[in-house]
């Protein structure tokens, strides 16, 4: 039995959202744990760990979330064209059993 | 078309600043140019909310939900730009260096657990409020209840801060009364709110918005120019740091600093005998103080100094309570100036008190420090994610798709903000530490002066060593003063000042207007239609609604004139205690079918009731009312600070949450179908 297109949706929203919830966290905790450490660095003219918490990690944030919602347009894409698929397959009768199409 | 709009607004704004500066020119007095900055953008917000009055329910509680992505991104942008944000964001970094990182961190990254976590699902949803969705997906009274009052409460302290600051800024702008301030801003919030409800509140807030990005940027652009030449200041700022770092170097090993230092922690002495005898104090301290005007004028030493000392002997407290507030604020602010560099941190300097390769006490505070960043910024991230007024806000989207796209703007709005605040903490320490700090008495420049004579508690200068040259020991600035006063350390003229305080004007309005509004709507919709009157019609619902907004403003400007200053330390509690009533319910409501109503509200429970707990055991204010004695060694987890409770309070109620409903039989196939429903676009119509 083939899985719908609702549950392939939601596995996929899941993985994305914990992947960008650790990269969230990650930013977050090693940013600040190693400020001191970094600023010994310097980075656009400011040192390091001054930088991450005042510039860098906020830009991080930013290209989370714009991530978060290019990746769910596609999977909400995706299932819509799935949504079509599973009705045509419904509507004939199948002659093999369906399989589940790999994700990419 | 909405385009059109704002861009015609923005024209009139413009114009309206065009006009200022050439009046300023012509010589209109400053009370004239403030009072008109005030009055005309007050008036315009007001416009805008007579425009979009409305009675009907939708438009009333969620804007029709018909707001496209950018704007909404822009009003919420504006909602979360309080007073404090706007003008003590930058005094925080100015005076507490890297750690006032923690609040920019902690106020961009929740962005992040809003889109990821909450923005989209809660719009799928699709109701009025947030209680509305706990009530749906957990069936019952007791979450939604639960989740209304705590919505209220949050709500209601931080709209208190906003009217206290909406009456100090306009007593700024025109020179009124605290009071009339208070009142004509309040005019402005019930004039939208009032009238138009979510409909008229987001457009305005808009409004807001453009107000107050141009109020921050333009006296940053012109001070960074003027400074640097730079036009990007964020990006340019780099060098000023590096210079600072060396002056910062300089000052702490200056043996005339170390000496006003020690000054200092003599004074903390004396007003620490001054506060065992307050009235003896008060007495003493009239008769030195005219013995000294004596002396000055005998002398025949300059009339500023004359003047000053008569200035210091009419401002002398009256009451012993007074007396005793001032000596107590003279302690602190001694205390904090007999440590390196007035009590300042170095500058770009992680966790400047402690040292990781110093001896067992150095590195132990650094170590101190640095957990109660992340502390602070993780739970100012979760309770960012889980205030009220700013989830309701995506409620007004068009979809769960818009929602998502809506979060991703305002964070580029508020990111704008962010980026800016920390460049202006340091070039106005850049302009202190170069330009003040080592200038004669009477050659200091114009701001310092005229502020110090203002507000002592803003800025106040003393020659305590006697050698008629500022030390940096011997000038104190308040947080408030480095947003307010950067454009006159620019020598900017007077209406760019006005801008940055019709600037603070509209961020104050701004959230005022979306917290009012969430708390009438919570109780006239939570609890009064769901709970009291579940047959009341939508008509009636929306006059509740607009009757308990006159209240609860009437209610807040009451407790906003009583100017409780203690009251900013229950703003920053605010976010631990949305965070801990809201985050795991809501959260797992999405994430996890098997939530059930038990669980939800055992964890919603034992999150507020640990938060509680561990501030009654460690705030100040509350140690002081409940008489706690134990040291906080015993009192705290971690060496982490009340302030960032929630940092406990969440996990712990997720854990309660998770147990409890493992415990308890699964919730219904009602709710189950709700989260079903949640995860999934919604059907196209075909």
């Amino acid at each position: 039995m083939h899985r719908t297109a609702e549950v392939r949706l939601w596995a996929r929203t899941r993985r994305l959202t914990l992947g960008l919830l650790l990269l969230w966290l990650f930013v977050s905790l090693a940013g600040p744990w190693f400020a001191r450490a970094l600023n010994d660095w310097q980075v656009f003219g400011f040192p390091a760990g001054y930088w991450i918490a005042a510039q860098g990690a906020l830009l991080v944030f930013l290209a989370i979330t714009v991530v978060c919602i290019w990746q769910m347009e596609r999977f909400e894409a995706r299932y819509e064209a799935d949504v079509v698929a599973d009705r045509a397959a419904d509507a004939v009768p199948p002659a093999e059993p369906a399989t589940d199409k790999p994700a990419p | 078309m909405i385009g059109r709009r704002y861009g015609l607004f923005l024209l009139g704004f413009a114009a309206l600043i065009g006009a200022m500066a050439l009046a300023e020119h012509e010589g209109l007095p400053r009370t004239w140019i403030g009072a008109v900055f005030l009055l005309v953008t007050v008036a315009l917000y007001a416009g805008i909310g007579f425009l979009c009055r409305t009675s009907d329910e939708a438009e009333y509680f969620v804007a029709g939900r018909k707001v496209p992505a950018m704007y909404n991104g822009l009003a919420t942008a504006a909602d979360w730009m309080s007073a404090a944000s706007f003008i003590g964001t930058a005094g925080v970094l100015y005076l507490q260096g890297f750690g006032g990182l923690a609040y920019i961190l902690g106020w961009t990254g929740g962005y992040v657990l809003l889109a990821v976590l909450l923005a989209p699902y809660l719009r799928r949803f699709g109701q009025y409020t947030v209680p509305d969705f706990l009530g749906a997906r957990y069936g019952g009274l007791a979450p939604r209840v639960v989740g209304a009052l705590a919505a209220v409460a949050v709500s209601f302290v931080y709209l208190v801060v906003q009217i206290y600051g909406v009456g100090l800024i306009a007593s700024h702008l025109t020179g009124f009364g605290f009071d009339l301030g208070i009142f004509v801003g309040l005019g402005g919030v019930l004039v939208c709110s009032f009238l138009g409800g979510m409909r008229a509140v987001t457009w305005t807030q808009v409004a807001q918005y453009l107000v107050l990005i141009l109020a921050y940027l333009v006296p940053l652009t012109w001070l960074s120019v003027q400074q640097t030449g730079s036009l990007l200041p964020a990006f340019s700022h780099g060098s000023q740091l590096m210079q600072i770092a060396r002056r910062e170097a300089e000052l702490g090993s200056d043996p005339v600093e170390l000496d006003v230092a020690s000054r200092q922690r003599q004074l903390a002495a004396q007003t620490e005998l001054k506060l065992r005898d307050v009235r003896r104090a008060m007495a003493a301290d009239a008769q030195g103080l005219s013995r000294h005007i004596e002396a000055l004028r005998t002398q025949q030493a300059p009339l500023v100094q004359v003047q000053r000392a008569e200035r210091e002997y009419l401002q002398r407290p009256r009451t012993e309570a007074q007396a005793r507030l001032r000596y107590q604020q003279e302690l602190e602010r001694a205390r904090s100036h007999a440590l390196p560099l007035a009590g300042m941190p170095a500058q770009a300097l992680p966790y400047a008190g402690g040292d990781p390769q110093g001896d067992a006490a150095s590195s132990a505070r650094y170590r101190g420090e640095r957990i109660n960043f992340i502390a602070l910024m993780l739970c100012l991230m979760m309770g960012t994610a889980a205030m009220p007024h700013v989830l309701t806000r995506f409620f007004t989207t068009r979809s769960a798709r818009e929602a998502r796209r809506s979060v991703a703007w305002s964070l580029l709005f508020i990111t704008l903000l962010y980026l800016a605040a920390p460049t202006l903490a340091v070039m106005v320490k850049y302009e202190v530490l170069n330009h003040v700090v080592g200038l004669p008495f009477d050659q200091l420049p114009q701001w310092v002066t005229r502020w110090s004579r203002l507000d002592a508690n803003l800025l106040s200068v003393r020659d305590l060593n006697g050698d008629g040259l500022l030390q940096l020991g011997e000038i104190h600035l308040g947080a408030d003063i480095i947003v307010l006063a950067a454009p006159e350390i620019g020598g900017l003229p007077y209406w760019v000042s006005c801008l940055v305080a019709a600037g603070g004007l509209a961020a104050a309005l701004s959230t005022a207007d979306g917290l009012l509004l969430t708390i009438a709507n919570a109780l006239s919709h939570d609890i009064y239609f769901r709970l009291f009157n579940p047959g009341a019609h939508a008509v009636s619902r929306v006059i509740a609604s607009k009757m308990l907004v006159m209240v609860v403003a009437l209610l807040a400007a009451l407790m906003a004139a009583l100017r409780l200053t203690d009251i900013l330390q229950f703003v920053s509690a605010a976010f631990s205690l949305a965070a801990a009533a809201f985050f795991p319910a809501l959260v797992m409501g999405i994430f996890w079918r098997r939530a059930n109503r038990a669980g939800a509200l055992a964890g919603m429970l034992a999150g507020l009731g640990v938060c509680l707990a561990y501030m009654a055991l460690n705030l100040p204010i509350a140690r002081s009312l409940l008489g706690v004695t134990l040291p906080l060694a015993r009192t705290q987890w971690w060496g982490v600070d009340a302030i960032a409770a929630g940092v406990f309070a969440v996990p712990l109620g997720l854990l309660v949450l998770v147990v409890v409903s493992l415990l308890t039989p699964p919730p219904g196939a009602e709710e189950r179908a709700l989260v079903d429903r949640l995860r999934v676009p919604d059907r196209p119509e075909s």
